[in-house]
């Protein structure tokens, strides 16, 4: 079997691509082919051996060299994709395989029915063919007809980690399977461009695409979203795009959900922010301080930041006026948070992160209770006063500090608690016609009060009467000795008068 | 007609409940307020199946087989007031004006007796409208004093009065992490003894081993109990698929014991689950038949915190749930085997079952986990889970040694003696655990 540079082959249980078919000083009576995992920890070298250099790989230690003999051995073989479909979903390996463990065989239960279930293939709504050996779709005009047969009913069309390099494949497998609302391609590493140029194809059943780890090019978006112009959720993880893949596109208004988990995004394009997209993905990209300009607003709700470069506090304040619908974030794994060990320190990150975030109800999946946000919002309000943290606008999304004007001029006046429960009467001795303040505790009986003046004045408690004033001549006496403050109504500016007992 | 009632005891049961019966009713395609989804005819999961867990009222309203009762009002008036009020019947709902205070001691004698003939008196007239009843589900927690104590005491009264009737339990280990009292040893380990004998087979969830997944596999930074108690109706629904569901294996209670419980003392089957993966990451991991069934035999995607590998497996059962083909399970299942991860004894006639339901797995709207097309839940009977036992009887022993906190039970009217009968019988459970992990047969001639 000749084989090529650049094919792709499942071996044992893992998928490699082919980089170097030919003789290497180590074993130069053998041919041997160079090969790159997909799964990087499968391989042994970078392509060199003996420090001779035969190929290169995209990630450093993913390449190997195989003896002709083991590859030819322990190659699956590769199948089209109604093989495939036959292979699974028709194949009936038979219940009394004796497969046993120790002295116990395995009984399966029910999938009796299951077989006769998935028989029926026209009938099935999700098809899912992962890790198949699948390398193209038909042999023949007579396939096409049998898939178009077989699957035209198919919504959930799962042919992830298989064989194909052709995007044409992949409009080849649409045209036929009319009605797929969600189609997974992840893990076929594409080597072509899109060729729309020849058909001016597009699919818009397709509503849910997952190209997970495909080898995508900043171009292919473009084209992405002239084949699928009603999607709803791209999935285009893994894949090396940059901001420019999306800058300057229009994105089909339907899409919801856009998932760029370990891209290298730097910052986030405009039309991004500005379009319908709910639901917005960006772990571990480049994500950087850099990243959004205050000016833009946008309408997504959940927003995921795990794993990037944010490192100031000043991008979530941009975040938080720019993301104004915003109810989740997912901020982990930044600088910005990194570095700092302890549980206080924790603490600290959280809240400041909570106050910052106005709207937020979820933070790192976990719910913002109110009182989390109180507790938060109380706790950096202490350090404005202190004033070891530097915020220019984050108090105006805080009610704390909105309720306040103190807080609002960053400074708080020493008020104690203490202070709204005192009152601030004058008293003045009709005796000897002199008047003084006194503070007193509101709850305080009036009796404690006497108690004050008495001493004041140097004289018994006993002797003296306290009188209040009721309009103009009036006077009433306040005699109920062991009734508070409160309960005789008197509060901060009344005037109280003293007289010896006795008198009128 | 094999119904099934479901009882959900203290503040941990009724909150899982509430997770569950949200999830069961999404799966069967039933609104919160109890009517058909729009565009549905008739439950999904057909007939025979689904009526194991609601029953229909006359006005084409589904009603769930189910009771709540907690010794407190709080938790149950937020089911009251929730917005699943209109999916339970008033009478379901039970539930006292004096907690237990964590206390077992309270939920078992003082308090919960109180409650008790109600309780019964409302579990007899849902049984009186089962055709064929086959048995109870109960969840409740160790740890609390409601879940632990009337639990218990529940658990015993159904056994007096339903001796033939199944009584599968869910029950939550506590886990230091989300700790409620310093007493969950106490409550633990007076509560197994007091249910040993009476339930037939109980699936530990350890909180411990939840909140790690949390944290870990769905990056939630601080899971709360909301968050903890979705993974568990996840796990609760799988094993419980195959009573909703038509066609599968385990179509009743019974069945589950058969194949798990050799012996009626070792029912506790280590429960796995895969696979946990968050929203936006469904599909990058490749969710094959083969990484799942594998991804269930490792620590992580265990509900109880212990390791198999040093153990054996007395019985073990996989439940696949989705889009499955009979060939992939046949080529997992021999890659278990290779890997020679799974060590069984060799005097256990009952052996490693699979079940298959054609029902995807649903995610609930405000869960972190991802809806994925397949899932496997297994169910292992495995010597290594007294390493639990072993955990929480060593936390036991610490605060018994020198009698601490022991006074607030005896102030409810235990006996101290009763402590140190429940400690032995967990004593005598991890001696029985190592006893069936011995091999039987003792070769003479070869040595």
């Amino acid at each position: 079997m000749p084989f090529a540079i650049g094919e792709r082959f499942q071996i044992k249980n893992d998928i490699c691509t082919i980089r170097y078919i030919g003789i290497i000083d180590r074993w130069p009576d053998v041919r041997v082919y160079g090969v790159e995992w997909d799964n990087v920890s499968r391989g042994k070298n970078s392509g060199s051996v003996d420090g001779k250099k035969y190929f290169e790989t995209a990630c450093p230690g993913s390449g190997s060299f195989i003896k002709e003999s083991k590859f030819l051995r322990d190659t699956c073989p590769t199948y089209s994709f109604l093989e495939a479909l036959f292979n699974t979903y028709f194949s009936c390996p038979g219940h009394d395989s004796t497969l046993a463990f120790g002295s116990k065989e395995v009984e399966y239960c029910g999938f009796e029915q299951l077989d006769s279930r998935n028989h029926e293939l026209k009938s099935l709504n999700t098809i899912s063919l992962n890790k198949q050996c699948i390398n193209v779709i038909s042999r023949d005009p007579t396939d096409r007809e049998k898939i178009a047969r077989y699957c035209g009913q198919v919504q959930t069309l799962d042919i992830g980690m298989n064989l194909l390099i052709d995007l044409e494949l992949v409009l080849e497998i649409l045209v036929l399977c009319t009605q797929a609302e969600e189609l997974n391609l992840s893990g076929n590493r594409f080597q072509t461009q899109w060729n729309l140029h020849s058909r001016n194809q597009s699919f818009p059943q397709v509503k849910r695409l997952y190209m997970i780890s495909c080898t995508l090019t900043d171009n292919d978006i473009a084209h992405l979203f002239e084949v699928f112009p009603s999607i709803e959720l791209l999935d285009v993880s893994m894949n090396d795009l940059t901001s420019e893949a999306f800058a300057g596109l229009t994105l089909p208004p339907t899409l919801k959900d856009l998932i760029l988990h370990g891209n290298a995004i730097e910052w986030i394009p405009k039309n991004i922010l500005s379009s319908n997209i709910q639901n917005l993905d960006l772990s571990s990209n480049l994500i950087g301080d850099e990243s959004v300009d205050k000016a833009h607003h946008s309408t997504i709700r959940y927003l995921d930041l795990t794993c990037n470069k944010i490192t100031t506090w000043e991008l979530l304040g941009k975040l938080n006026s720019i993301f104004t619908d915003l109810i989740s974030l997912k901020i982990l794994d930044n600088p910005l948070y990194s570095g700092k060990g302890s549980i206080a320190d924790e603490e600290d990150m959280l809240y400041e992160t909570v106050v910052r975030m106005g709207q937020l109800s979820i933070l790192d999946g976990s719910d913002i209770t109110e009182e989390l946000r109180n507790n938060a919002e109380l706790y950096v309000a202490s350090k404005v006063v202190k004033s070891p943290v530097t915020c220019d606008e984050v108090p105006s999304e805080c009610k704390i500090f909105a309720n306040n004007q103190a807080y609002e001029e960053g400074r708080c006046p020493v008020t104690s608690w203490l202070e709204d429960e005192l009152i601030e009467l004058k008293i003045i001795d009709k005796e000897s016609s002199s008047s003084f303040l006194i503070h007193v505790l509101r709850g305080s009986t009036l009796r404690s009060l006497k108690g004050i003046i008495s001493s004041k004045l140097r004289t018994k408690i006993a002797k003296i009467q306290l009188l209040r004033t009721l309009g103009e001549s009036d006077f009433e006496v306040l005699d109920k000795d062991f009734s508070s403050l409160d309960n005789s109504f008197l509060d901060s500016g009344d005037i109280v008068y003293t007289i010896l007992k006795g008198r009128q | 007609m094999r119904e099934v009632i479901s009882v959900n005891v203290g503040q941990a049961g009724c909150q899982i409940g509430n997770a569950c019966w949200e999830l069961y009713s999404l799966e069967h395609g039933i609104r919160p307020d109890g009517y058909l989804q729009d565009g549905l005819d008739r439950p999904k999961g057909g007939e025979e199946g689904f009526s194991t867990f609601f029953y229909e009222t006359g006005s084409g309203k589904y009603v769930p087989r189910a009771i709540y009762v907690d010794l407190e009002p709080n938790v149950i008036d937020e089911v009251r007031n929730g917005a699943y009020k209109d999916f339970f019947h008033p009478e379901q709902l039970i539930s006292g004006k004096e907690d237990a205070a964590n206390n077992y001691a309270r939920g078992h004698y003082t308090v919960g007796s109180q409650i008790l003939d109600e309780v019964s008196d409302r579990i007899r007239r849902m049984a009186d409208q089962c055709d064929g009843l086959q048995g109870f589900l109960f969840t409740h927690s160790l740890g609390g004093g409601t879940g632990s104590g009337f639990g218990s005491l529940l658990l015993e009264e159904l056994s007096e009065n339903y001796g033939k009737k199944s009584k599968l339990e869910f029950a939550v280990y506590p886990a230091p992490q989300v700790s409620t009292s310093v007493v969950e040893p106490y409550n633990t380990v007076l509560s197994t003894h007091s249910t040993l004998e009476n339930s037939d087979c109980t699936f530990m969830l350890d909180n411990e081993a939840i909140y790690d997944m949390c944290t870990k596999r769905l990056g939630i930074a601080r899971p709360s109990f909301a968050h903890l108690n979705n993974l568990i109706a996840q796990v609760v629904s799988s094993v419980t698929a195959s009573l909703r569901f038509d066609g599968s294996l385990n179509v009743d209670l019974n069945e589950f014991q058969t194949n798990l419980v050799p012996y009626p003392r070792i029912h506790f089957p280590l429960v796995s689950y895969a696979p946990f993966v968050s929203k936006n990451r469904a599909n990058h991991e490749s969710n094959t038949v083969s990484e799942i069934t594998n991804a269930c035999f490792e620590p992580g995607n265990q509900m109880v915190k212990c390791n198999p590998a040093n153990g054996k497996y007395m019985a073990s059962c996989l439940l696949y749930r989705g889009d499955i083909v009979t060939k992939d399970v046949q080529s997992a299942v021999s890659q278990v085997k290779n890997k020679k991860v799974v060590q069984m004894v060799d005097w256990c006639p009952t052996g490693f079952k699979i079940g298959i339901c054609y029902e995807p797995p649903t995610a609930t709207p405000d869960s972190q986990l991802a809806d994925v097309q397949r899932a496997v839940c297994m169910l292992a009977n495995t010597t290594s889970i007294a390493d639990a036992w072993k955990r929480i009887d060593e936390k036991f022993d610490l605060m018994y040694a020198k009698r601490a906190f022991v006074h607030w039970y005896v102030g409810e009217g235990m006996e101290e003696g009763e402590f140190t009968e429940a400690r032995e019988d967990l004593a005598a459970l991890e001696r029985d655990y190592i006893e069936v992990g011995r091999d039987s047969f003792v070769d003479d001639e070869e040595f």
